[in-house]
């Protein structure tokens, strides 16, 4: 018995765009994960082609691909305990930018803290200690410029020994630092016993 | 076979294409952005401090556009006396020291261009030690140290694991509807009387 084992013709054109856009999403989640660096000339990044600082701006949202982090970023003032304040709003969607710091992409140093856990539930920056050095964090600020940084470290400094000098230091390139919580919870006043630093700089 | 060859190319197309445009469909966003280069119109005359907002006793850099940045400028300002800015890129350029005994508060900063366009900006010095927050942030709740794990369903269906997702969605689509087709063809054809004289082969 012979028949056609070629498909309908309307059937072939839908299964090949379909087969193509199953290997194109492929390629973008291949892409993100293995984090390719982003292509500068086609898009442009937040700063110059010398790295030069951006001008102020405040920041409104901050991306970190290889963590699925996309977040809003709001302002935090001091603590009445001295601490940088923990931002408010919803902890799994909302990062806090520490007013007295310079902006992202500004010369100097832009601090941006988050919550790494709630009492019930894991928060924006629960996975910030799986950021390796090369890794990307892209803020986009007021004026809709996005400033792109590149991790150098990842460190871990009990909370009563926040490395002030080293966070707010102003030398050579900007950079940006991420703080949230990790170690041992100690509970009370305290909570978690640790801070969880962050340094990146910018592109 | 040729076709097979060229489908090949194609798909091998797509990948690299989805490989290579993954960085910047994460910064989406950015397109708009991008084109945003600091370009100053012949009327727009500027000049910026960086950063802003300043301890004393630190530098800053001074930037400005006066036009025509061929000639130079000066710069003045209570906080630190007059600069003389340089060429630099397509800019006009210099660092500026802010005495360590300046007092907190705004201070003007003006330009004035040698071939005559004046601009102001505002610095603001703050005796940033004693503002230095002295200790980290309360960022925790405890959920995690108690055991919890993992993140919500929409954490981590953001970035890469939801592009995956979205590739074996289409895939098994596209297999589906290969799988309907052939059978649908076949039974078709089935009803046909086997010994057609005129019948047609199949291309492949």
């Amino acid at each position: 018995m012979a028949y056609r084992s070629s498909a309908p013709r309307s059937a072939v054109p839908i299964g090949v765009a379909l087969t193509l856009v199953a290997v194109f999403c492929a390629g973008v989640g291949l892409g993100q994960l293995t984090g390719l660096p982003s292509l500068p000339s086609l898009w442009g990044t937040g700063s110059g082609a010398d790295g030069a600082a951006l001008r102020r701006s405040l920041p409104t949202q901050i991306s970190i691909a290889s963590l699925g982090v996309r977040a809003s970023v709001v302002e935090v003032g001091q603590a009445r305990d001295g601490s940088i304040a923990a931002p408010s709003g919803d902890p799994v969607a909302t990062t806090g930018w520490y007013r007295a710091s310079s902006t992202p992409g500004e010369r100097g140093t832009a601090v941006i803290v988050g919550h790494v856990d709630t009492s019930e539930q894991p928060a924006v920056f629960h996975r910030l200690r799986e950021l390796r050095r090369g890794k990307l964090i892209e803020v986009t600020r007021h004026d809709r410029r996005v400033a792109a940084f590149t991790v150098e470290s990842v460190s871990t400094y009990p909370k009563t020994a926040f490395p002030v000098d080293d966070v707010f230091a102003n030398a050579g390139r900007p950079r940006l630092v991420l703080v949230t919580c990790g170690g041992r919870w100690l509970g009370g006043d305290l909570g978690y016993a640790d801070n969880v630093i962050v340094f990146a700089t910018l592109a | 076979m040729r076709s097979w060859r060229n489908l090949l190319g194609i798909v091998g197309l797509f990948l690299l294409l989805g490989l290579t445009l993954a960085p910047g469909i994460a910064q989406a966003a950015r397109a708009q952005a991008a084109s945003g280069v600091q370009a100053a119109s012949a009327q727009n005359v500027w000049v910026e401090v960086n950063p802003s907002t300043v301890t004393a006793g630190r530098h800053v850099v001074v930037r400005a556009d006066c036009g025509d940045n061929s000639t130079g400028a000066t710069v003045t300002s209570p906080a630190f006396g007059p600069v003389v800015l340089k060429p630099l890129d397509t800019y006009l350029q210099a660092e500026a020291l802010v005495g360590a005994s300046t007092r907190e508060g705004g201070y003007d900063v003006r330009l004035a261009c040698r071939n005559g366009p004046t601009a102001t900006t505002t610095m603001w010095v703050v005796n940033r030690p004693e503002q230095r927050p002295t200790m980290g942030p309360h960022t925790g709740g405890g959920f995690l140290a108690k055991g919890g794990t993992g993140g919500r369903l929409a954490h981590r269906l953001s970035g890469p694991t939801g592009w995956l997702v979205g590739a074996g969605m289409a895939l098994t689509a596209a297999i589906a509807l290969g799988l309907v087709s052939t059978r649908r063809a076949a039974r078709a054809t089935r009803a046909v009387r086997p010994e057609r004289p005129d019948r047609r082969r199949s291309v492949t």
